[in-house]
């Protein structure tokens, strides 16, 4: 293989995996923003958060990066359900959940530069060598270069996209949770429990912040204001893919991703950004051109 | 099976139901007729604990419903029709079946409900895995139906079921009311179609602006000078 | 002798801002006059905002893109150019009114773009304008600009005193403009498709042309305002001419204070605005950023209808469907 072939190659893998790890992230927007009515960008502060906070279990307290999940996602899950309870109570309409969910994202940029310090921070140098040694791949990507962290955000993204998926559609939970969004009072009274459900889903999204938070932490150095380069490419994801489709948000996230690297790779990268901004400004625009299905038919058993 | 007593219902300041008081004994059809806005949806939602009266109580074999959510009322045996069928657009028609058993009470008898409804309406079977929002308003509302239905409900609330329906259409809906009615299912149905409700129901009570007007067996009721102007057209 | 109403209103708005304007008389100190420069410069973005997205209830969080247009246009034709600072003034003023019009041309063609989604397409676009500016060496490059040399001899100066008096200039005739649509016939238009849109539409109210030029008015004014703060910062650059925090405080000003009425952002941005030089009185910026951050998220949680809303909030509906 040619370098410059060798150079196309890696790019479209890193980029895609990378984007396995964005689309994880963005699961819990597109359920929460899809089912429950919350536009909730704060997730995308509570996945950076779950990532330093898998720093300090690692390198101060000495735990196992994998362990740390223990810790992290009961905590998450609470901290989630807490928050929707009182969005619950308060009865939050989609715009004021905007509004406060993105009040918090801009404070959650100074919690954390107060907590941990506006510095740089990585794990690499504490990480053990199975963690840091590049994986050997099989042909044609033998020359590609694959850090474990990388393939830890891939299967991150299955786990957690594959078993949303499959319960969003065949469950009880995501049955009633369909119905709920359709139509809240009679969902009730067929025996869905609304509060109940709304601050579990809420609960199971902040859950996987941890997760992806985990990975995060493992791949890459943290600075407070990742969310900030995460928002959009996040956000976008989760309308291209349909609100409330995880898998979409995931496909969406991967080749928004390989876009932006191939862009990269050619042209000029800090330009890169606007890529995936594009790609959901194209889609507003030309969307009533395509077929009547789109960001409004929101949920969907099927 | 159903009593309502001294029932006062408001939205805010605007009352919306008077002193409600009436029964619908077990095994029995009755109707409740009204014109538009006489608050026959609001009593409706307040049985189902959906809305919360201000005075008054309401029971279900003997069980007050002060104590019971909204999402037990499948326990309680209630099952619901809503006006303007309300059906889950997005899901399909199996999907929606099935949230009719949503209630951990109601899902074991999930398949022979099944096998119920779908005897009731065969087209059902056929139409499995179409988006409900996609069918007709006359299988909308067999869906609508359905989905009350395999729960196995001891009482059955039905809101307008002839709302938007061809004649045609609404002739048959009454038929297999008639035939739930037959399998020993306790009827309370809410209508503004008076003839075609009191020819199914055993006794009727008329509902106008907020306070029950008449009460009386269905036939009789039919006959009474002002059920004959105001609702049948002399 | 000024006899009808709106008249009256409007000079008293203008007495006040005259009033105001002897506040450099009383004192020459550079804090009051930049306490007093925040303080307008944030009344000024608040009602702003509010012509359009809180008449129209709009909710846009491209304010402070719009904001930050104005800025690198001055800053870029005081550095670039050698056009005097008037002709940066009105072109922040075109420029920022220009892309809300074009803006508005296309996303108001639709209906679609209402609530989350026009928030979300407005603060999409935030980002893509940082990023242009970023990556064009002409506007900023990435390594920020420095516009105090150039200001130097200009109208402004950079004094204090000239730079408190063209920014209270500004807030009044926001002010002004905000009052007197919301007093009259353009007002109601607004007003009409806040209700609803369909409704506005069929009694007369040509509701595309109405969004589009109020979008634009209020981009425009916030760009002007831009444009003595680009003097005012002295040095420019993306990072704190395009935070997150600009349109979050904005928003939460205009709606604290009340988006129904021409004076509400007004209470809201002097409320807010007092309770941050308070707060960053108290030691470290950082805390006091997250306290106030706080403050107003909880704020809007318990009183999304604005202060207001909370003195005459109506008893709750006892409905659950
Ligand atoms: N959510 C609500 N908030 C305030 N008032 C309401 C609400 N729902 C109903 N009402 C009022 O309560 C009264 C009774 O309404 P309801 O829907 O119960 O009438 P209805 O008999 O079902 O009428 P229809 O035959 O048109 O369905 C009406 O005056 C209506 O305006
Ligand atoms: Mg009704």
């Amino acid at each position: 293989m040619s370098p410059m072939q060798v150079a196309v190659l890696q790019t479209i893998v890193s980029g895609a995996l990378l984007g396995t790890l964005f689309g994880t992230i963005a699961l819990g927007v597109t359920v929460k923003w899809g089912l429950l009515g919350i536009a909730d960008f704060f997730h995308v502060s509570l996945t950076l958060f779950g990532a330093y906070v898998t720093y300090s279990l690692v390198s101060v307290a000495g735990l196992h990066p994998l362990a740390t999940l223990l810790v992290t996602v009961p905590s998450f899950f609470l901290l989630g359900m807490a928050l929707q309870w009182i969005f619950v109570r308060l009865e939050v309409k989609l715009f004021t959940s905007l509004l406060v969910t993105f009040g918090l994202f801009v404070v959650a940029e100074s919690v954390i530069t107060l907590l941990w310090s506006a510095d740089t921070l990585t794990l690499r140098p504490v990480l053990p060598e199975w963690l840091t040694a590049p994986v050997a791949l099989p042909w044609p990507l033998q020359q590609v270069r694959v850090l474990p962290p990388d393939l830890l955000a891939l299967v991150a993204a299955i786990v957690l996209i594959g078993t949303t998926t499959w319960a969003l559609r065949a469950t009880r939970l995501g049955r009633g949770l369909h119905a709920m969004h359709q139509d809240p009072g009679i969902a009730e009274v067929f025996g869905v429990r609304l509060t109940r459900t709304a601050v579990l889903v809420a609960g199971f999204a902040a859950g996987t912040a941890a997760v992806a938070g985990m990975v995060v932490a493992l791949k890459m150095p943290l600075s407070p204001h990742l969310p900030l380069h995460w928002l959009g490419v996040v956000v976008v994801s989760s309308l291209l893919g349909g609100l409330g489709r995880p898998l979409g948000a995931l496909i969406a996230a991967v080749f928004l991703m390989i876009v932006q690297n191939l862009w990269a790779l050619f042209y000029s990268p800090s330009w890169a950004p606007v890529i995936a901004f594009s790609f959901l400004l194209l889609y507003l625009v030309l969307q009533p051109l395509l077929t009547g299905r789109g960001l409004r038919s929101l949920g969907g058993a099927a | 099976m159903l009593t309502l007593r001294d029932v006062d219902v408001a939205y805010g300041q605007a009352v919306a139901l008077r002193g409600v008081s009436m029964s619908v004994p077990a095994g029995t059809t009755v109707s409740l007729v009204g014109s538009n806005g006489s608050g026959k949806t609001t009593l409706v939602h307040t049985v189902l604990g959906m809305l919360k009266p201000r005075a008054g109580t309401i029971t279900i074999d003997s069980v007050s419903l002060a104590e019971v959510r909204a999402s037990d009322m499948p326990e309680l045996g209630v099952g619901l029709v809503p006006e303007g069928r309300r059906i889950f657009p997005h899901m399909t028609v199996a999907d929606n079946l099935r949230m009719g058993a949503h209630h951990p009470a109601t899902r074991a008898g999930f398949r022979e409900g099944l096998a119920w409804v779908e005897e009731l309406f065969p087209i059902l079977a056929t139409r499995r895995r179409q988006r409900a929002g996609t069918m007709s308003g006359g299988e909308q509302q067999m869906v609508a139906l359905g989905r009350a239905l395999v729960g196995r409900p001891k009482l059955l609330v039905l809101d307008e079921p002839s709302l938007g329906l061809a004649p045609v259409i609404v002739g048959q809906m009454f038929e297999v009311i008639e035939r739930i009615a037959a399998d020993g299912v306790t009827i309370l149905i809410a209508e503004q179609n008076v003839h075609k409700a009191l020819s199914i129901s055993s006794y009727g009570y008329v509902l106008d602006t907020g306070s029950l007007v008449l009460e009386g067996p269905a036939q009789e009721l039919v006959e009474t000078p002002q059920v004959r102007t105001a609702y049948l057209g002399g | 002798m000024i006899r009808n109403a709106r008249g009256r209103g409007t000079a008293g708005i203008v007495a006040a801002g005259l009033l105001l304007a002897a506040l450099p008389a009383v004192s020459e100190r550079t804090y009051v006059l930049t306490l007093g420069y925040q303080l307008l410069l944030w009344t000024t973005l608040a009602v702003s905002w509010n012509l359009f997205s809180g008449f129209a209830n709009y909710p846009s969080f491209g304010h402070g893109m719009f904001f930050g247009i104005g800025v690198y246009t001055t800053s870029t034709m005081l550095t670039a150019t050698s056009l005097p600072y008037g002709v940066a003034f009105l072109a922040s003023f075109a420029v920022a009114g220009g892309v809300a019009v074009l803006l508005g041309l296309a996303l108001f063609r639709s209906t679609r773009f209402r609530g989350d989604l026009f928030g979300l397409v407005t603060l999409v676009l935030a980002f893509v304008v940082a990023t242009v500016v970023s990556n064009t060496s002409l506007l900023d490059g990435g390594t920020g600009v420095f516009v105090r040399a150039a200001a130097e001899g200009t109208l402004l100066d950079n004094s204090p005193a000239r730079l408190y008096l063209t920014v209270l200039a500004l807030a009044t005739l926001t002010v002004v403009i905000a009052y007197l649509i919301a007093t009259g016939r353009w007002g109601l238009g607004l007003t009409a498709i806040r209700d609803d849109e369909e409704v506005a539409e069929s009694s007369g109210v040509n509701t595309y042309r109405v969004k589009v030029l109020t979008f634009g008015l209020s981009a425009g004014l916030a760009g002007l305002v831009g444009s003595p703060h680009a003097v005012f910062l002295g040095y420019v650059e993306v990072g704190s001419v395009f935070p997150l925090s600009i349109p979050l405080f904005v928003l939460m000003m205009a709606i604290l204070g009340g988006t129904t009425t021409w004076f509400g952002p007004i209470i809201g941005a002097v409320l807010v605005t007092a309770a941050q030089q308070a707060l960053i009185g108290q030691g470290q910026a950082e805390v006091s950023q997250i306290i106030i951050g706080m403050l107003l998220v909880v704020l809007i949680l318990v009183c999304p209808n604005g202060l207001g809303g909370l003195l005459r909030r109506r008893p709750r509906e006892e409905v659950t469907s």
